[in-house]
């Protein structure tokens, strides 16, 4: 599932999206995520070894509660109590995976007493969400249309995340930049429901 | 253009440039831009404007705004109404088409009119006790179309609608005198405001009443202060908004109307406020007088008649009387005169108004103090009033001779009652304020961050208004950390107002007088109730439906609990009042539903294979949240020919089935094998890795809750398969014991359903077509056992592959990235052409797995079902090791020999397919008693003959027994066997 086949074509859920059902004008701004890759790490009890592992690997800190850490390339999605989703270029992802998979067994290995490092793991998950970054001047308001969360800046601010439900789906919401004007907001939703999404956000009412 | 022969040559705030048609029961009248249907009626002389909801009375315009309880018609084509608006808050559009309800042919002619000759017979609860002989349903169909309002639409109807989900730091609820100096207040202070006006305009009761603010116009205030609200942004304006209910948590529910006939990409929007702060300016609602024939058209409030001559120059009568018991009256009654409207008499109850009547005196105005109304005279409007002198307590009429006032307008003011409904509904407590004679918010039981100011707390003069409104805004910023300046209170001249507590005219002689005007309720109604005992205010309601109505009461509560007060000889706060509930006002199911429509209604999953599958016949339909091909449809065959193709495929060649909704969880960890052998009632402690064990789920009750193969990837690293739809459910409660339970085992869960795509290649020639794309998995019987589970690649793309199947052939099931599924499907199909390979629907893999005798939790279980009904018994004497749901199978009830078992089912004729749910009789001969029913059930062509599972009392111990199966008056014979029919010894699997 980490590299392309020679003969099997990788598909993006939403590839089959004509350009015009997905919109592009200064209101509303919607385009596909790809080529990104998601790595999805998890440990079973707090402790600083994994903090320590994705900071020699990555360079980012582990992200304060609602926040994300970003780097050049690569970002850490906060998601739940000890659980973080890592955000990183598609081509990257084999090895990050490799890597911190080898990490985690390492520390545990090495750790001398029992269950003294905690239990860490790192699954890939680029092919379980799809994402949509939502931009333009009516972005937040579409996404108020369907997300009960104060999304204005004041209390969403550029590098906020939430787990959330959006369009009656549970998504995972983090603004990158500000918006309206280049901001945007991304949207990572279970890769079953991101036609539903592009369809709902698209058919958004268009102006009141 | 005059706009009506009720219309004012000047004044207004009406567009009169801009003309606009509309028809009313089918006859067209012209109105302008800025009146409301209602005004717009007044205007054009139409007085009779609906008909009463129970007695078919001649109904007239009482209000002007929300509180409207007559003029409630139907708007649009006739076959697709919006029903039951208020014409007091329908915005005039050019071609407005509206109707009067509960009427036919029209309003002004009745047919069901007669109905009123009939009201000696049908007072309050008169269906309790009238039409009881012989059978209350007899009558039922014919009194409930009496009865009613509009019609429901016949056809879908095509607005949309859309919603928003809003924070704010301070929330107010109405824009008149309070509402404004809050929010400006607010907003000053540098909070975020939202403001949301119900009325098309605001400025509240500023809009008609001519008072001054800070020295100027009041309307040039409120000018103003919009204009300053609207341009800041911090604060945001809505108008025709109404706040409709407080919910939990302070989340306060908006409805947003756009004017109809308005070019809008949604009609209604509903908003979700959440707000640190709420503040309640939601002002107060003047009530009526209880007098007998008060519910003629002429009738109207002071206030109304105030807005349509002031708001609308609209003049709803040329002679007008006014009727009161507090000191709203008299401003009107100046504003009337003023505009050339005849003041014939004001009869106040109170002996001493006081100096408000100066005014009225010095016009030579008659003032009859200490009066009330005794009768009224006319028909279908209103044509003259008759008042007598009140005794001292004014419970009875004195001696003296009655005066007669020849009217056409009838102004009614008997006080007013503060809207409290949002704060009652907050969990507020109202108190009894007699100075007011009404229930007003106890502002010490507020919930925290509510507040309420102006009218609605019972403030009544303008300038108690605006401060109230103006502090209250200032401290809600505050509380939400503005720390801005709000500037100067707006002040107005101080102008008390005094409200006298009367509800109604002493009772005299038969005539009706109305309570409660949209649901028909008399004062004797009231005194019926209290005559047969019932004591309780809520009982009282309920019995005579007083305040029942849509209107909830509005104008007729205040005025029932009163009268009820007098008659039950209790004070007011003694009775106490009846609750408020949402909505505040009707709202429509359009507004409610939003977005939520077709295929956002209830959003399905689509799996990776989605596209070919549309492309390719599927017909998807609805499976555990997942869009999911039920068969495909080919040219010119029937479902059932489409599904035996598919079946056979399975069986003599090879089939490819999109199992990616299959629920996949990884649990990994030094104690994976632990925890699941706690999760599984069947062992999993001992499963060696590459291996695959079928298992089933209890819950603590001990019921199957699912099933499926746990497989073992690694000594710590397990993949499990839940139903398809339950990959949720069943990861959350693996999540709850690991975090509640036992947090001392080292393991992680993870729900990995979407990353993986699952296709099953089941069929004899299922190797041969894997072994065609090519992988480096030896697929060979010897290497590759039924029930293990292999890593590797197919096309070069690292799969999964688990030999296991729902169909009960040779069968295995290919785990690839999400990414490739689509790829792989095609590029099976294209190498599975020669091998004549099939795709086949969820329809035909069910037919499948029951002639295999396969369960499916929930269809062939039960809510009752323990894993020893369904043959897996034995499996607990062999476990040592506790489990989710053991101790429940210790219980006496799990070990009765009768419980249902889960059984096979053969017809003793084989063509016949038995329906699924028909009864196993206990007794042949008659269908009395049930011993089970049939669960699964198809036609087998492999077998040629039909098969089914079901379950049956004690049925494993009935085993070639004849039972009788009924189903809907037939009886067919049936023998109970072995659940799998289909290669029992399970050979061809293990291929």
């Amino acid at each position: 599932m980490l590299e392309h086949g020679r003969m099997l074509e990788h598909r993006h859920p939403l590839d089959q999206l004509a350009a015009p059902q997905l919109r592009s004008g200064p209101e509303l701004r919607l385009v596909p995520v790809t080529r990104r890759g998601l790595l999805l790490i998890q440990a079973r009890s707090a402790g600083s070894s994994i903090e320590s592992i994705l900071h020699r690997t990555l360079g980012l800190q582990l992200p304060a509660p609602l926040k994300t850490e970003r780097g050049e390339h690569a970002a850490i999605l906060w998601l739940g109590p000890r659980e973080w989703l890592l955000e990183l270029p598609r081509a990257a992802t084999l090895s990050a995976y490799t890597h911190l998979q080898e990490c985690f067994a390492r520390s545990r290995a090495s750790s001398p007493g029992e269950s003294s490092a905690p239990l860490g793991g790192v699954i890939d998950v680029s092919d379980a969400f799809a994402g949509i970054d939502v931009s333009g001047t009516r972005a937040v308001d579409v996404l108020k249309s369907g997300c009960s969360l104060d999304l204005e800046p004041q209390s969403f601010a550029v590098g906020d995340t939430a787990r959330t439900a959006l369009a009656e789906v549970p998504a995972i919401l983090w603004r990158l930049t500000e918006t309206p004007g280049p901001g945007l907001y991304r949207c990572w939703v279970e890769r079953g429901f991101a036609t539903h999404l592009a369809h709902w956000l698209a058919e958004a009412p268009a102006g009141w | 253009m005059s706009g009506g022969p009720g219309r004012l040559p000047t004044g207004g705030s009406i567009d009169r440039d801009r003309p606009l048609w509309f028809l009313f029961d089918g006859k067209r009248y012209q109105g302008f831009a800025g009146d409301t249907l209602a005004s717009a009626l007044l205007a054009n002389g139409v007085r009779i404007v609906g008909r009463s909801f129970k007695w078919h009375r001649p109904r007239g315009i009482l209000a002007s705004g929300c509180e409207e309880p007559n003029a409630i018609v139907d708007i649009g084509q006739a076959d697709r109404p919006t029903p039951n608006l208020k014409a007091t808050q329908i915005e005039l559009f050019d071609g407005l088409r509206a109707r009067s309800v509960n009427c036919w042919p029209s309003a002004r002619f009745d047919v069901f009119g007669l109905l009123d000759l009939l009201s000696r017979f049908t007072p309050a609860g008169f269906y309790y006790k009238t039409f009881m002989w012989p059978r209350w349903h007899w009558f039922e169909p014919a009194i409930r179309r009496a009865a009613g309002l509009g019609r429901a639409p016949r056809l879908a109807d095509p607005d949309r609608y859309d919603e928003r989900h809003e924070h704010c730091d301070v929330l107010v609820i109405g824009a008149g005198p309070a509402g404004l100096a809050a929010a400006l207040a607010a907003m000053r202070a540098g909070a975020r405001v939202l403001l949301a006006e119900e009325r098309a305009t605001l400025g509240g009761a500023l809009c008609w009443e001519e008072q001054h603010i800070d020295d100027r116009a009041a309307l040039d205030w409120v000018r103003d202060a919009a204009a300053e609200l609207r341009s800041s942004p911090s604060a945001r304006v809505l108008t025709g908004t109404t706040a409709f209910g407080a919910y939990d948590h302070q989340l306060i529910a908006l409805r947003e109307s756009r004017p109809r006939g308005s070019p809008a990409s949604a009609r209604e929007r509903l908003w979700h406020i959440r707000a640190r702060a709420v503040i309640l300016a939601t002002g107060a609602i003047e009530r009526p007088l209880v007098f007998p024939g008060n519910d003629l058209p002429g009738v109207m409030l002071c206030s109304a008649a105030l807005s349509y001559v002031v708001q609308y120059a609209v003049r709803p009568g040329e002679r007008a009387v006014l009727v009161t018991c507090c000191d709203s009256a008299y401003l009107a009654a100046e504003a009337l005169r003023a505009r050339g409207i005849t003041i014939a008499a004001i009869i106040d109850q109170r002996s001493d108004p006081g100096p408000v009547a100066a005014a009225a005196q010095a016009c030579n105005i008659p003032i009859l103090s200490g009066h009330a109304v005794a009768s009224v005279y006319g028909s279908r409007s209103i044509r003259a009033v008759e008042c007598r002198p009140l005794a001292p307590g004014a419970r009875s009429f004195a001696a003296g001779a009655p005066r007669r006032f020849r009217c056409d307008l009838l102004c009614v003011s008997g006080g007013w009652t503060p809207t409290a409904h949002l704060f009652s509904q907050s969990r507020g407590r109202l108190r009894y304020a007699p100075e007011l004679a009404a229930w007003v918010p106890e502002q010490s039981s507020a919930p925290a961050g509510l507040r309420c100011a102006g009218a609605v707390s019972g403030s009544l003069s303008l300038d108690e208004c605006l401060s109230d409104g103006f502090a209250a805004g200032r401290a809600a910023a505050q509380a939400s950390g503005a720390t801005g300046r709000s500037g100067a209170i707006p002040r107005a001249p101080a102008q008390p107002v005094r409200v006298s507590a009367f509800w109604s005219s002493p009772p005299r002689g038969r005539k009706r007088a109305w309570v409660d005007l949209q649901n028909d309720v008399t004062r004797a109604d009231l005194q019926l109730a209290v005559r047969e005992n019932l004591r309780s205010i809520e009982h009282i309601k309920r019995y005579t439906t007083a305040g029942m109505a849509v209107d909830q009461g509005k104008t007729s509560n205040m005025n029932a609990l009163g009268l009820i007060a007098d008659l039950t000889e209790r004070s007011v706060a003694e009775l106490g009042t009846t609750t408020f509930r949402p909505p505040y006002d009707p709202v429509t199911l359009g507004a409610l539903a939003g977005r939520r429509l077709g295929a956002f209604y209830h959003p399905l999953r689509r799996t990776p294979v989605d596209r070919w599958h549309a492309e390719h016949g599927a017909v998807l339909q609805d499976f555990g949240g997942w869009l999911r091909p039920a068969w495909y449809a080919r040219e010119s065959r029937s479902r059932e020919e489409c599904i035996r193709l598919e079946k056979r495929a399975a069986r003599t060649r090879v089939s490819l089935f999109d199992g990616s909704p299959l629920g996949k969880i990884e649990v990994r960890g030094p104690d994976a094998a632990v925890f699941l052998n706690r999760m599984y009632y069947n062992e999993m402690r001992s499963l060696a890795p590459g291996r695959v064990r079928y298992g089933v789920m209890l819950s603590e009750h001990g019921i199957v809750i699912d099933d499926g193969v746990c497989m073992r990837l690694g000594e710590e690293h397990f993949l499990v398969s839940t139903t398809s739809g339950a990959a949720g459910r069943i990861f959350a409660t693996f999540e709850d014991w690991l975090q509640c339970e036992w947090p001392d085992l080292e393991v992680l869960v993870t729900n990995v359903t979407p990353a993986w795509g699952n296709i099953a290649v089941a069929g004899p020639q299922a190797r041969e077509l894997i072994q065609r794309l090519g992988t480096d998995i030896d697929l060979a019987g010897q290497a590759f056992a039924h029930l293990s589970v292999r890593t590797g690649t197919l096309c070069a793309v690292p799969v999964r592959i688990a030999r296991v199947g729902f169909t009960g052939e040779l069968s295995f099931e290919i785990n690839i990235a999400a990414g490739f599924t689509a790829a792989l499907w095609e590029e099976l199909m294209r190498q599975g052409h020669g091998l004549d390979v099939a795709p086949i629907g969820v329809d035909a893999l069910q037919e499948l797995r029951t002639e295999k005798g396969f369960l499916h939790v929930g269809t062939d279980t039960d809510g009752c079902t323990l894993p020893a009904d369904i043959g897996m018994g034995a499996v607990l004497s062999r476990k040592t090791d506790d489990f989710v749901g053991r101790r429940s199978l210790e219980r006496t009830d799990a070990r009765r020999t009768d419980r249902l078992h889960f059984v096979g089912l053969a017809s003793e004729d084989p063509r016949l397919v038995l329906p699924i749910g028909a009864h196993v009789l206990a007794n042949a001969s008659s269908p009395t008693e049930s011993h089970g029913y049939v669960t699964s059930s198809c036609h087998s062509e492999a077998l040629g003959r039909s098969v089914a599972l079901g379950l049956v009392s004690g049925g494993r111990s009935r085993l070639g027994q004849s039972v009788a199966i009924f189903s809907q008056g037939e009886i067919y014979p049936a023998r109970i066997v072995a659940p799998a029919a289909y290669d029992p010894e399970g050979a061809r699997a293990h291929a």
